[in-house]
């Protein structure tokens, strides 16, 4: 491509510091000067893009924090913890119906000590004696109580 | 009160930076509050890509405007609060590196400018995606920081060579070297992802 003494102006002009409309006439009939502004005006495009990108992303950020995306995942915590006091409380129904063994392996000697002491019904799996594990079998009905308060309960508490 | 009250009406995205820094000169500090709004996102993106670093960008960013709000009074040119204000954080910019990697600043392995003359972008490809994006942030890390520095100003921020050599601390034929030199590098960089040329 031959010179052009007029492409070092396309710069000013696509920043818009000078009129650029008779600079992209002369542009349309030269190599030169077209090549150039096709360059400038690309490099103004992909950092304009850059640049609103930017502000997008940080005002998405506060958008995020005012609709609650923090909330959400204590929910989904939540939803967890319920699952597992559910799945500790079936498994300890389940033993009770199917009568298995009171054992104190894996557990805390001052709790099942408590428990045995107590007079209370805050006892623990595995304090839970045979008499009331019949008691608990036989009854039904909304408010019923056997005196039986498993240790998962109460460690949620 | 009044008065108070009629102030801060009058500030509106129209108002002119000039009109903000005489305010803010007199102490009203709404009016400061308003040139930060109208240019910390720029700023941050500039020192973003200067130092590289999110975290310390942000606080580069918190670091200029406060430098800028106790030496406003100071600003004569009451116009020029934009290459003013990008001054300032250049220079917190290159303290920032200087004081995280005890090491003097990129001498720039930028110097094998390409040549002058390069095939077009083609138009189709140029439209910035998450990969593009990538691949222009990757050429502008291969620029020295003064020279990076420069070119962001220009292109990115649009400030005009004077201002940038006043930011820069530099004399304008280098501003325009710099430029010069930078933006053959960046353009020799994003050519294979922009498509091939279509001159």
């Amino acid at each position: 491509m031959s010179r052009c003494g007029k492409t070092h102006l396309l710069d000013a002009a696509v920043q818009g510091e000078i009129p650029d409309e008779a600079l992209r006439e002369h542009a349309e009939t030269c190599p030169r000067c077209r090549h150039e502004l096709h360059w400038l005006e690309t490099e103004r495009r992909v950092f304009r893009e850059r640049a609103a990108r930017d502000e997008v992303q940080s005002l998405w950020k506060g958008v995020a924090q005012r609709t609650g995306a923090e909330p959400r995942r204590r929910a989904f915590n939540r939803a967890i913890v319920a699952v597992a006091a559910t799945l500790f409380v079936v498994l300890g129904v389940g033993r009770v119906i199917l009568g298995a063994p009171a054992s104190s392996s894996g557990l805390d000697a001052s709790i099942v000590a408590y428990a045995d002491d107590s007079d209370d019904a805050l006892v623990t799996e595995n304090a839970f004696s045979a008499e009331r594990a019949e008691l608990c079998s036989r009854a039904k009905g909304i408010g019923f109580y056997c005196g039986y308060v498993p240790a998962s309960v109460i460690a949620s508490r | 009160m009044l008065r108070l009250l009629r102030r801060e009406e009058v500030i509106t995205p129209e108002t002119p930076d000039e009109a903000l820094v005489r305010r803010a000169q007199k102490g009203e500090s709404q009016a400061f509050k308003a040139l930060f709004e109208r240019h910390v996102l720029a700023v941050r993106r500039f020192l973003r890509d200067l130092i590289r670093d999110t975290d310390a960008a942000d606080d580069a960013t918190q670091e200029t405007f406060t430098r800028a709000h106790v030496q406003l009074p100071k600003l004569g040119d009451h116009d020029r609060f934009k290459p003013w204000v990008f001054g300032i954080a250049r220079n917190v910019a290159f303290e920032v590196r200087r004081v995280r990697q005890h090491q003097p600043l990129e001498s720039g392995d930028d110097d094998d400018v390409p040549a002058a003359v390069l095939p077009a972008p083609d138009p189709e490809r140029t439209l910035l995606d998450r990969e593009l994006e990538g691949h222009l942030t990757d050429a502008l890390a291969s620029l020295s920081e003064h020279r990076r520095a420069a070119l962001l100003l220009r292109l990115d921020h649009g400030l005009s060579y004077d201002d940038i050599a006043d930011a820069m601390g530099w004399t304008l034929p280098m501003v325009k070297n710099e430029i010069h030199r930078a933006r053959l590098s960046l353009r020799a960089s994003l050519l294979p992802h922009l498509g091939g040329p279509t001159t």
